[in-house]
């Protein structure tokens, strides 16, 4: 063979490298917010799926178990039996794993969590991942003695992520609160030194300084409400108590949310009040 | 058949299946971008106690939440607060309580961090019913009971 021959060929096979790999190489790059928002939204619709194919499936299991208790001899209705077990093992385990993926995607693409909560919570989430894909790639070849064992070990693992994934959401909402906190407090400082240079201009600010005190109470009410959120979240670490602490961090959240609400309708009005006593 | 004619040969396949290939990566790009930017209107299920929210516009929700992720609205924050510094406070109607004279203040920015406040507002609602969905297994909650017959 000469070589321009050889030239030619590994050009050839470089090119048809390219193309084998250039669905790797066409995927998207998260460059625009737009974009992860969208990954969270397709995780999220992703994981609500997986239930519903976990319902069938559980529904399928129940059947075939059914049939081999009444024909428990059967060696084709075993067979399908122990097929139904490993699909549903199969699907259990995915509900867990598309559950924390939606949980990543949402927390990857927030920036107004501080780094140290993302790197937390994504390095808990990646290792729990990574944990749940080892046991479903074992399923597929799985005897029914190993089905009970790992089934067994997904019992004990959905126990922990229980609890564990509510923590993570009531961490993360509150961590998502405090920022919005910050964005007012700088808001309402920013509201607080016009008014002060209306004061200074010699214009009776009276009004508007009752008014922006109006609003840094309903700031501080909520600051009061994430406090108690943010306390109450490091609470949860048992499934006994898990739910009840999970909807008491939901409340005070949607308190500071509704204290924030009237924070921000009083911040309108000082900011209208200030217009008009610009233009004056 | 002559050896050389495998160099103008090669050359051609070559140049065509790069095209294609740069063809097919443009078109996949294009469809990403599409199915990114066009998204259909989801009804949600409503989970128990009917805490979350009945139905979501995603569209509305992309828009918003872009909006979220641009900092713009603090970046003029800064130069705002900048240029105050370099004000004169004290203006042309300094010592005119009749508030009749001009004054230095400007408002016009205060409209820039309403609106921010107004999109981080709704993107803080959208964000506790997001993750409130997640957190609620209620809809599955017999995963442990169907773990637990696999083991019989």
């Amino acid at each position: 063979m000469t070589g321009k021959n050889k030239f030619i060929i590994i050009a050839l096979v470089a090119v048809m490298a390219l193309a084998a790999f250039s669905p790797v190489l066409a995927q998207p790059f998260p460059s625009s917010a737009r974009q992860m928002v969208g990954q969270f939204k397709t995780a999220r619709d992703q994981f609500k799926k997986e239930v519903d194919f976990y319902r069938s499936s559980r529904q399928q299991f129940l059947s075939a178990r059914n049939k081999l208790r009444q024909a428990k001899n059967n060696p084709e209705i075993r067979a399908q039996y122990e097929e139904r077990a490993r699909d549903l093992l199969r699907k259990s385990i995915n509900i867990m794993i598309r559950r924390l993926e939606a949980i990543k995607a949402w927390v990857a693409n927030r920036k107004e969590l501080d780094d140290q909560t993302k790197s937390q919570v994504l390095a808990e989430i990646d290792k729990d991942i990574a944990w749940l894909k080892d046991k479903e790639s074992q399923v597929d070849n799985a005897t029914i003695d190993e089905i009970r064992a790992s089934a067994k070990e997904a019992r004990q693992y959905w126990q922990r992520q229980r609890w564990q994934v509510k923590k993570i959401v009531a961490q993360l909402w509150t961590a998502r609160l405090n920022y919005a906190l910050d964005r007012f407090e700088q808001a309402l400082d920013k509201a607080e030194e016009k008014i002060n240079e209306l004061k200074q201009a010699g214009y009776d600010t009276a009004e508007l300084e009752e008014m922006l005190a109006d609003a840094r109470n309903k700031l501080d009410e909520a600051r009061s409400k994430y406090e108690q959120a943010k306390e109450k979240w490091q609470e949860i670490d048992n499934l006994q108590e898990a739910n009840q602490f999970f909807k008491e961090v939901r409340d005070y959240i949607k308190e500071a949310n509704q204290y924030l609400r009237d924070a921000y309708r009083k911040l309108r009005e000082i900011i209208e009040a200030l217009k008009q006593a610009a233009q004056s | 058949m002559d050896k050389k004619i495998y160099i103008p040969l090669g050359i051609i396949v070559i140049i065509v299946v790069s095209l294609s290939v740069f063809y097919f990566l443009q078109q996949r790009m294009l469809s990403l971008d599409e199915s990114v930017a066009v998204r259909p209107v989801v009804k949600e299920q409503p989970a128990k106690g009917g805490d979350v929210e009945a139905e979501v516009d995603l569209s509305k929700d992309l828009s918003d939440l872009s909006e979220i992720a641009d900092d713009s609205d603090l970046a003029e924050m800064d130069s705002d607060l900048d240029a105050l510094t370099q004000d004169d406070a004290g203006g042309e109607g300094a010592g005119d309580s009749s508030g009749s004279g001009q004054t230095s203040v400007d408002v016009s920015d205060l409209e820039g961090i309403d609106q921010s406040l107004s999109s981080e507002l709704d993107d803080l609602g959208a964000t506790i019913s997001d993750l409130e969905g997640l957190g609620d297994d209620s809809s599955y909650s017999d995963l442990g009971t169907t773990l637990d017959d696999l083991l019989l």
